[in-house]
Formats: C-alpha cells, structure tokens, sequence
C-alpha cells in the first residue's frame, strides 16, 4: 500500500493518480505529520511518500529517522518527493552523505 | 607500537594458541576486505541508479504540477479536488526482498498496470476536462517511478549501512586486533627465549660448582 503525507495540492494530485491513503497537511502542522507517520509505520504500508517542505520540519525529521532506524522489514519506505514549487535546495544531501560514509569520499 | 594483550603467561602452549589466533584473524580480514571491495561496488552502482531515478522523479512530478495547476486554473481548486475524491482505489503493491552480500534490499512490484483507461478513473466526463485527464496520467506515471525510486533509496541505504560496518570490523582487525596479536606473539617469544638463555647460564653455574666439588 501507498501512503501520501503532503500539501492540498500534493494530495489531490496524487488522488488523482488513485492513491488512496492521502494525508493533506499544511506546512504548519509539523506535530500532526509526525503522529501520521508513527500510526502509518505502525500499520501495513510499504511506501510513505512525503513533502520534501514537511519532511524538512525539525520533529518531521527526527520522528522519520526514527522511524527508519527502528523498522525491522524493508517496510516502511518513506521517500521524500518535491512539492509543486519544485525540487528544494537541500542542506544535507542524504546519498551524498551515505556515499562519503560509506566509500570515505565524496563521488559524484 | 600496539600494547599486548593482558594476561597472557608465557608459555609455549599460549604461544600456539596465539598463532592459531593470528592466522585467523588474518583470514577473516580477508575475507572482509574482499566483502567491503565487493559492497562497495555494489553500492556505488545503485548510487548512480538512485541519481538517475531522483531526477527522473523530478522531471515527472514536475510535469504532473503543471498539469495540476492548469486544470485548477480550469476548474477552480475546489472543483480538482472533489474530483480528485472520487478518483482513489487501492493500489495493490507487492514486496518481497532479496540479498545483495547479507543486505537485505527491497523489492517492490506492481502486480497490475497503474495507469488506469480515463473511464476507470470514476469521474464524470461533464464536470472534468481534459486537462485534469492528463494530470490524473501524469501523477500515474510519477507514482511508477517513485515506487522505483523508493526501492533503490532503501537499497542505497541499507548498503551503506552494511559498507560502515564492515569497513569497521575490517579497520579493527588491521589496525587492532592483528597488530595486537604480532606484539603479544613476539613478547612470548622474547620471553620464552630470555628464560631459555637464564637456563642456560644457571646449568653452566651448576656445573662448574658440581665440578669444583668434587675436585
């Protein structure tokens, strides 16, 4: 299953495209995403797709690493997309980072 | 130069032991160097993968917003947006993993087309146009490519994870545990030596007093 977590306009746009579990947030709402995302984690979703803008809330992001640390399967993915404004610059580059972990240098 | 490993005697019997253990230690770090090569290659294959994806992802929704947009500019946001109610179903997504080296990747697989015939979308034709027709393909689309997606960031993620540690244990047997077993192993070795040498000398001792005895 298919879970959004995004904007009003996110979210009627990926209705349109049938997903089914759509959760609209404004921006503002960085308590409520974290408490959508830990009822979602819980439950049978494969895919969590996120705002990058909601997922770039301070709590939004601690409760995702959480998340993603505790997790036992594969199961859930949460996978941050950009909202209608485009691609945001990123701080960090989360596969930049990996890669300069992993292989001890910077790739490109 | 790397300390000994406390509370060794010694003995000819820990000396054994030691270089049971340093061969050991010596092929594991092998086998993990040659684990860490392999993962590493591994993973920086996916990474470029996961690159291309991403922007593909991007490209889409990109192109999927626009649409949105201009259907909204059509119809009104409201209007999208009922429209966009009457549209959900569930969409059926198998998963399953495989193992790349002991990592444990995602598999995720769409048992069934996702782009649906504009009838099947459940909106009427009356109170819709094209343009939300094309939006409605376009987020298919992006769906498809985001389920990818999803799999090769996880699959980036979990490599990671596996490349860190094993480049630790790797680090710890080179510059740890192994130096730590050479130096032990010589100090064994210089002991069991000196004691031979103080043997020595001490049997010489007693000869030559034995000798004076008796003459």
């Amino acid at each position: 299953m298919i879970a959004i977590i995004g904007d009003p306009d996110t979210a009627a746009g990926f209705r349109l495209g049938g997903v089914k579990e759509v959760y609209e947030y404004s921006p503002e709402g960085g308590e409520d995403v974290a408490r959508v995302l830990d009822k979602l984690a819980k439950g049978e979703v494969a895919i969590i797709i996120v705002n990058e803008r909601l997922a770039a809330d301070a709590r939004t992001r601690e409760k995702i690493r959480e998340i993603n640390t505790k997790k036992k399967g594969v199961i859930p993915i949460i996978i941050e997309v950009p909202d209608k404004e485009g691609p945001m610059k990123k701080e960090i580059d989360e596969i930049g980072q990996l890669i300069k972990r992993a292989v001890g240098i910077a790739v490109k | 130069m790397p300390e000994i490993i406390e509370g060794v005697s010694p003995t000819r019997m820990e000396l054994l032991w030691l270089r049971r253990r340093e061969r050991l230690a010596e092929k594991g770090h092998d086998l993990l160097r040659e684990k860490r090569d392999a993962l590493i290659a591994e993973f920086l294959d996916v990474v470029s993968e996961v690159r291309d994806a991403r922007k593909e992802v991007e490209d889409k929704l990109k192109e999927a917003f626009d649409y949105l947009i201009l259907a909204q500019a059509q119809l009104g946001v409201e209007e999208v947006r009922q429209l966009s109610l009457m549209t959900i179903h569930e969409i059926p997504l198998d998963f399953s993993s495989r193992s790349i080296m002991g990592v444990s990747v995602p598999i995720l697989e769409l048992p069934g087309e996702l782009a649906r015939k504009v009838t099947e979308r459940g909106y009427g034709f009356i109170d819709s146009s094209a343009a939300v027709d094309r939006c409605a393909k376009s987020f298919e689309e992006a769906l498809v490519k985001i389920i990818k997606l999803a799999e090769l960031e996880e699959a980036v993620r979990n490599l990671a994870g596996e490349v860190e540690k094993t480049k630790r244990r790797v680090n710890a047997l080179e510059y740890v545990l192994i130096p730590r077993l050479k130096t032990t192993r010589k100090y064994i070795q210089m002991r069991l030596e000196e004691m031979e040498r103080e043997n020595f000398t001490r049997l010489k001792k007693i000869k030559v007093m034995l000798e004076r005895r008796k003459g």
